[in-house]
C-alpha cells in the first residue's frame, strides 16, 4: 500500500487519480500505484511501458525543473490516468512556472560520446511515446496531457 | 534495482536487475560508478534482467561510459529486452553500442 503522506490516490471506473509531492520517493509510491491500476486494465506490454515511462518522465521533469529550488515534499503533483477504447489519456499537473512541453526545443541527439549530455532526454521520451501531447496553464497551473495508443 | 560485477577474463561485467527509473537510479547510480570505474577495464553490461528504463537510467549509463572512457576502457550494453532496447535505442544507439547477446558484445571488446 502506498504511504499516504506520499502519495493518495483513487480509482473511479476506468480513472486512476494520483496525488504526489514533489520528491522521488513519492514518484515511486506514484508509478507503483500506477503500475497496479494499469495492470487491471488489460494493456497490451508496450501500452503499459509507454504510460509508465510518460509518467516517469513528465513527473521528473516537475520535480526537478518545476519546482527546482523549493522545498522537498511540500509541493503538489496531481496526475489522473484515464483508459479509454483505444487510447490512454495521462494529465499531470502542476504548480511550477508556466512550461509547455509541447513548444521546449528538444536537444539534438548526440553523435558521439563526446558530444553526449546527460539532461534533455525526459522529453524525448515523452514525444516517442505519445501520438499527441497539449498544455494548457489553468488557475496558476500547468496541466500536460499526453495521449498513448492503448 | 539490483547490481551484480563479476569479472569475464580481463573484462568487467556489470548485471542489471530491474527498474532503471528515477528512484532507482538516485539510490545506486554512485554506488554502481563507484564499483565499477575504479576497475577501469572495458565492460559488458548485460540488461537482460532490467524491465523498465527512463531517462535518469540512460544517464547512469552514459555517465558510467563517460568515467571508462577516461581510462581508455570502453562499455557494450547487451541483453536488452525489446521494449527497453527500443528506449535506449532512440537515445543513445550512436553514444553505446547495444548488441543482442554477451558474446556479440566481447567481441566488440577484442576488435
Amino acid at each position: 500500500m502506498a504511504d499516504p503522506r506520499l502519495c493518495v490516490s483513487r480509482v473511479e471506473d476506468d480513472c486512476l487519480f494520483v496525488g504526489i509531492v514533489n520528491d522521488i520517493a513519492s514518484l515511486d509510491a506514484g508509478q507503483r500505484v500506477l503500475r497496479t491500476f494499469l495492470a487491471d486494465q488489460g494493456l497490451s506490454k508496450r501500452a503499459t511501458f509507454q504510460t509508465e515511462l510518460a509518467f516517469e518522465e513528465l513527473v521528473t521533469n516537475v520535480i526537478r525543473h518545476a519546482y527546482t529550488g523549493r522545498a522537498p515534499s511540500r509541493y503538489p503533483i496531481d496526475a489522473v490516468v484515464r483508459v479509454e477504447a483505444s487510447q490512454i489519456v495521462l494529465t499531470v499537473e502542476d504548480e511550477g512556472p508556466p512550461f509547455d512541453p509541447v513548444q521546449a526545443p528538444e536537444l539534438p541527439l548526440a553523435t558521439s560520446l563526446e558530444e553526449a549530455k546527460v539532461g534533455g532526454l525526459g522529453i524525448r521520451f515523452i514525444r516517442a511515446a505519445a501520438t499527441r501531447i497539449a498544455h494548457e496553464r489553468v488557475a496558476h497551473k500547468n496541466r500536460v496531457t499526453v495521449w498513448l495508443s492503448r | 534495482m539490483e547490481y551484480e560485477i563479476t569479472p569475464v577474463g580481463a573484462v568487467t561485467r556489470l548485471c542489471l536487475r530491474g527498474r532503471l527509473d528515477s528512484a532507482n537510479v538516485e539510490a545506486m547510480h554512485s554506488q554502481v560508478l563507484d564499483a565499477i570505474v575504479p576497475l577501469g577495464r572495458h565492460t559488458v553490461v548485460d540488461l537482460s534482467a532490467v524491465s523498465f528504463v527512463a531517462s535518469q537510467g540512460v544517464r547512469m549509463l552514459i555517465s558510467a561510459t563517460h568515467a571508462l572512457r577516461q581510462q581508455n576502457a570502453n562499455v557494450v550494453l547487451y541483453g536488452a529486452p525489446p521494449l527497453v532496447a527500443e528506449s535506449l535505442n532512440l537515445v543513445i544507439k550512436q553514444i553505446i553500442p547495444m548488441v543482442a547477446t554477451e558474446q556479440e558484445a566481447l567481441a566488440l571488446l577484442t576488435t
